[in-house]
């Protein structure tokens, strides 16, 4: 018995280095999250921030609980990937937050967890501009045309760790790579789309052009990017992108183009607003866009699968289109007018059966039931203002 | 007393061997380690205590994400055999399943011998289905798999002991099918309908003669604030299938019954079943014979209601 013990130890030492030897403790399970619980359904909860306070809120949409999380202070935007907040501060950093609540898409069915919502830290980066995970990568895109690439299994243990910083100014991670528009240093926009691997690394670069990339969406039949000249759909099929242009209908101005997309997740119809009157509406499925005339509008986001096309108005209606036709189906005034065409701009956060509306200029979000001629279903509060609100849990 | 001594010196050998190889394929391969708690509860059945059985999904885990760590995966690397269903289930460990596999450990995916299903569905068409265990009579040809794997590569166990192991808990299997047909025998044919949320149920249908509908269960948001248009797929479901009882993971079970009342006009029972994980020892579903009773109750009892 003594000469086995012996001999262990030496196995051990003569065998320890460079090997995957497991520590004397028992570590903790690779991917595991302290205190997640898989759920039957989805765990919808908003991340609140309060412009005026920076106090940054975590409301649960199936318990109306309120869990203060953190202060972001001079917090002016935030963006969403479906669990984590990423807060734009006063000193032009970005301040993340975990949500808690998550889903894993696992194609023929989906996996919902949920975990404390808490305060992560801060990352360096002037002026986001998107926010997308997958389950390797959290990418966030800057104004100032760079990319920073967080370790996503080190977000989800509480760790901001930068895996890459690089040039590109509009990028998504997808298929185990990251899709990126193409920007010099120093310049905001580029003219096409990349595939690079994690760290940066160009694989191959998408032939067709997208001149002056902004505006980017992930769905289930790829991934967009809003060009000057259209959409770009990239996909990926057995290892090989592709890139293809979905023009728009005539010729656009710059300020009447799609640079920002309103979606719910899973969507394959995309919204945007078409300068200050009308919003576009993007079919991915069926390659063609459609421009509805709204009036003023503030916020659009689109259900798609045959739901509305929603839009905000600058009086504060809330108006349901259908897309087909164009036909209003439903309008219902939510907001003063001061408040839905004031700073900061209200915004609409759609899932799968609700969509929410937040006031700025008070602590309510109104839950609207989209399939229900827009139905108030519920009006959640929260202490001090809903300046800004992303959905996690979807 | 016997065994124990050959199987102490047979370790302080194989450890000297490792020593200089460094590869540590000289030393006992005794241990097995299963993937997940359903396949574990099984091969324990088989093992009985011939053999130390670790299992890496712990109970009420999901077996898709459950992940494993830096000391499982050294003990993966040592076993004398990898129990893993293989067909696509066990997303999270399928790496450290193949690192085993490459340093020469005997694995076993048991899905490949249960002439699996093909997923019909959107998105995964053609894609085996993993959830074999909904049937008992493909239980019963993955034991004849894990116990031939174990004779063969288990280093100690005595093979007689596992086959008549295996033999009893084949018995055991052949009373369940036959109990559960019994059971949904007495089911009328037109409600042998599994309205549900679950995903995992296509082995049983099959094997029971049940028809599994897909539903979307109204959410917890959905559920604070309903219409009728929240509830219209899934009260069209049940209407069509004529049926007392839906089968759903629903946090809130009772309101959904409540809102389905109200809302729809129907009323129906809303009954929770065990689908992928046994749970904890004493909770329902501590082993899979457990887990299979108490789904038979649960769906017997519910559709022969009203």
């Amino acid at each position: 018995m003594l000469t086995a013990v012996t001999a262990v130890v030496a196995a051990l030492s003569a065998c320890g280095k460079g090997d995957d030897a497991p520590p004397a403790g028992e570590a903790p399970p690779h991917g595991y999250v302290e205190g997640a619980e898989e759920m039957a359904e989805a765990q919808s909860r908003l991340i609140v921030a309060d412009r005026e306070s920076g106090a940054v809120r975590v409301l649960d949409l199936l318990t109306e609980r309120v869990t203060e999380i953190g202060k972001a202070d001079g917090v002016h935007a935030v963006h969403g990937d479906g669990r984590y907040g990423y807060l734009t501060t006063v000193d032009e950093s970005v301040h993340v937050v975990d949500g808690g609540s998550w889903m894993v898409d696992h194609g023929d069915h989906v996996h919902y967890y949920r975990a404390e919502a808490r305060d992560i830290g801060p990352v360096q980066g002037k002026g986001l501009t998107g926010a997308h995970s997958d389950p390797a990568a959290a990418v966030l895109s800057f104004a100032d045309g760079t990319t920073t690439v967080l370790d996503r299994a080190r977000l989800d243990k509480g760790t901001v760790a930068v895996t890459g910083t690089f040039p590109r100014a509009v990028a998504v991670p997808y298929r185990e790579h990251v899709l990126a528009s193409v920007a010099d240093p120093g310049h905001e926009r580029g003219g096409g789309v990349e595939i690079l691997a994690r760290d940066g690394k160009p694989v191959a670069a998408i032939p067709e052009p997208c001149p002056s990339p902004a505006g980017e969406a992930v769905t289930r039949r790829g991934v967009v990017f809003g060009c000057a000249d259209g959409a770009l759909l990239v996909t990926e099929q057995d290892g090989v992108f592709r890139g293809e242009k979905i023009h728009y209908p005539g010729a656009v101005g710059e300020d009447e183009r799609a640079t920002e997309f309103g979606y719910r997740p899973g969507s394959d119809t995309l919204a945007a607003r078409a300068g200050g009157k009308a919003v576009w509406s993007l079919d991915v499925s069926h390659k063609n866009w459609s421009r509805q005339e709204t009036g003023p509008v503030v916020a659009a986001a689109a259900v798609g699968s045959g739901g509305p096309l929603l839009a905000l108005t600058a009086d504060g209606v809330l108006h349901g289109y259908q897309r087909n036709t164009g036909a209003e189906t439903a309008r219902v005034p939510l907001l003063p007018a001061e408040v839905a065409g004031g700073a900061p701009a209200p915004a609409i956060r759609v899932d799968n059966t609700r969509a929410y509306l937040n006031n700025p200029a008070t602590g309510e979000i109104h839950e609207i039931d989209y399939n229900d001629s827009l139905r108030r279903a519920r009006t959640l509060t929260v202490p001090g203002k809903a300046s800004y609100v992303v959905e996690t849990g979807r | 007393m016997i065994r124990r001594a050959a199987k102490l010196f047979a370790f302080a050998t194989a450890v000297l061997l490792a020593v200089g190889a460094c590869s540590g394929a000289g030393h006992e391969r005794s241990a097995i380690v299963v993937t997940t708690n359903i396949l574990g509860d099984i091969t324990r059945a088989v093992v009985g205590d011939q053999a130390e059985v670790t299992v890496l999904m712990k109970p009420n885990a999901d077996p898709h994400s459950f992940g494993v760590s830096a000391r499982q995966a050294a003990d993966l690397e040592r076993a004398g055999l990898v129990v893993y269903n293989g067909l696509g289930l066990e997303e999270g460990v399928l790496r450290h399943v193949r690192a085993a596999e490459g340093a020469g450990v005997p694995v076993l995916a048991v899905g490949d011998g249960v002439h699996p299903l093909r997923y019909t569905v959107d998105g995964a068409e053609g894609q085996p289905d993993p959830h074999f265990w909904t049937d008992p009579r493909r239980v019963r040809d993955a034991v004849d798999a894990i116990s031939k794997h174990v004779v063969d590569h288990v280093d100690g166990v005595a093979p007689e002991v596992i086959r008549r192991n295996a033999d009893r808990y084949r018995a055991e299997l052949d009373g369940l099918d036959a109990s559960m047909r019994e059971r949904f025998g007495r089911i009328p044919p037109q409600r042998r309908k599994l309205v549900t949320n679950h995903h995992v149920f296509g082995y049983f249908a099959k094997r029971f003669g049940f028809e599994v509908i897909g539903a979307v269960i109204p959410s917890g948001t959905t559920l604070a604030s309903p219409s009728a248009s929240d509830l219209k797929s899934l009260a069209d479901a049940v209407r069509a299938a004529g049926v007392p009882a839906i089968f759903a993971d629903s946090s809130q079970p009772d309101r959904l019954a409540r809102v389905l009342a109200d809302q729809a006009g129907l009323r129906i029972a809303v009954i929770p079943l065990f689908s992928e994980s046994l749970s904890e020892p004493g909770r329902g579903a501590g082993t899979y014979l457990e887990m299979m009773r108490a789904n038979t109750e649960a769906i017997a009892g519910g559709l022969s209601a009203g």
